[in-house]
């Protein structure tokens, strides 16, 4: 005996009564669906317009740390390409001859430790001059500035030195033991060697120096 | 989904799925209105949309009983539904209230079978699918319920 009952599509009397009774409106606003129905469209073309973004952007990035990790692994197959060169100590330079001296400007005093062909002669780690960048050309101290501290002053360089003041640099030129027109002063003459840092040691001094009204305070 | 099918969707089964949420719910036209909300947002549509809806709306309006049964439990009152379910017919039909009370008073499952079967033309399948039963167990609730209602009605049976 089967128990599936039978799907009867004859509908019997009452069913025929109750499809005709028509269920009361309610509030769903025909017009508040469609404007949904319209914003969401938008709102779905937005998207799939920035779909690409993401996938790009990322894309982007990978090739960007391939790139890097490329350049990375090259320095490391061949490491003298990325060698820097760490000099504590600026390497004594051997003046070529005809190179403008600057201590025969100044005049050199004995106990001057300016360096003199002999000593430089003497250096071990004499570097021939024309494998180091010129100091005294113009423009030099904007290419080379970490070549320049420890280089003697050239005073005949007066455009460019008179940015830290004549009297700086008349204090450098007496402990230099310069001649020339000296300014009056009671501080000690103290005799060492006048170099770009020791110029800016003394400006700075000055410039910082309680009471002094300098530029820099 | 063009807004030509939603406008249809809307036209043919808004109503029918007010009065399928409403004897769960105060609020049915809420309940249907996000459902429709939901087949919108839908990036895929479903495959039977009339389907689809009533068992959605049947899941949001249970959900909703349950939150009014709290309240009312909480606020300790009972919020009653006077209204008739269907417009005043017309002629010689069956009463508007008459058929509103006896669908009141049948059982649930029978209630909504009759209901997706009569005013939503579900198939059984598709009622089964809904209820999370078999075709058979449908199309038996909506034959009991068509039986509990004759009887409210007080209307013989066909086959007697």
């Amino acid at each position: 005996m089967s128990t599936r009952p039978s799907f009867s599509e004859r509908p019997d009397e009452l069913e025929q009564m109750l499809s005709r009774l028509k269920p009361r409106e309610g509030g769903v606003s025909r017009d508040r669906l469609m404007f949904l129905a319209g914003r969401q469209e938008v709102l779905r073309e937005r998207a799939s317009r920035r779909r690409w973004l993401w996938p790009a952007a990322t894309a982007a990035s990978w090739l960007m740390t391939a790139a890097v990790a490329g350049l990375w692994m090259q320095s490391l197959v061949d490491p003298a390409r990325s060698q820097m060169a760490h000099d504590d100590q600026p390497a004594a330079v051997v003046e070529s001859p005809e190179r403008p001296d600057p201590e025969s400007a100044l005049g050199r005093p004995e106990d001057s430790v300016a360096p003199t062909p002999e000593r430089l002669s003497a250096t071990p780690a004499a570097i021939p001059a024309t494998s180091r960048p010129r100091t005294d050309e113009p423009g030099s101290w904007r290419r080379h500035p970490f070549e320049m501290v420890d280089t003697p002053l050239n005073f005949e360089d007066l455009p460019r030195l008179s940015m830290v003041g004549w009297r700086s640099m008349e204090q450098a030129r007496r402990a230099q033991g310069g001649g020339g027109q000296s300014l009056p002063t009671t501080e000690p003459v103290v005799t060492r060697r006048a170099t770009y840092a020791y110029l800016m040691k003394l400006y700075l001094d000055e410039q910082t120096a309680p009471g002094a009204g300098g530029d820099v305070l | 989904m063009n807004p030509d099918e939603l406008a249809s969707l809307i036209e043919t089964h808004a109503s029918p799925l007010e009065l399928f949420a409403r004897h769960w719910c105060d609020d049915p036209a809420d309940v249907v209105q996000g459902a429709f909300v939901r087949l919108i947002e839908q990036t895929e549509q479903p495959e039977r949309p009339a389907a689809w809806l009533y068992r959605v709306v049947r899941n949001a309006a249970l959900m909703q009983r349950r939150s009014e049964r709290r309240r009312r439990n909480h606020e300790g009152h009972h919020s009653g539904q006077t209204a008739d379910w269907f417009e005043p017919s017309p002629g010689d039909g069956l009463d508007s209230a008459a058929a509103t009370q006896a669908l009141k008073e049948i059982d649930d499952q029978c209630r909504e079978a009759v209901i997706a079967r009569l005013w939503g033309a579900l198939t059984f399948e598709e009622i089964g699918e809904m209820t999370g039963t078999s075709s058979s167990t449908a199309h038996r609730r909506y034959l009991d319920g068509l039986d509990q209602l004759r009887t409210k009605l007080g209307m013989s049976c066909q086959n007697e």
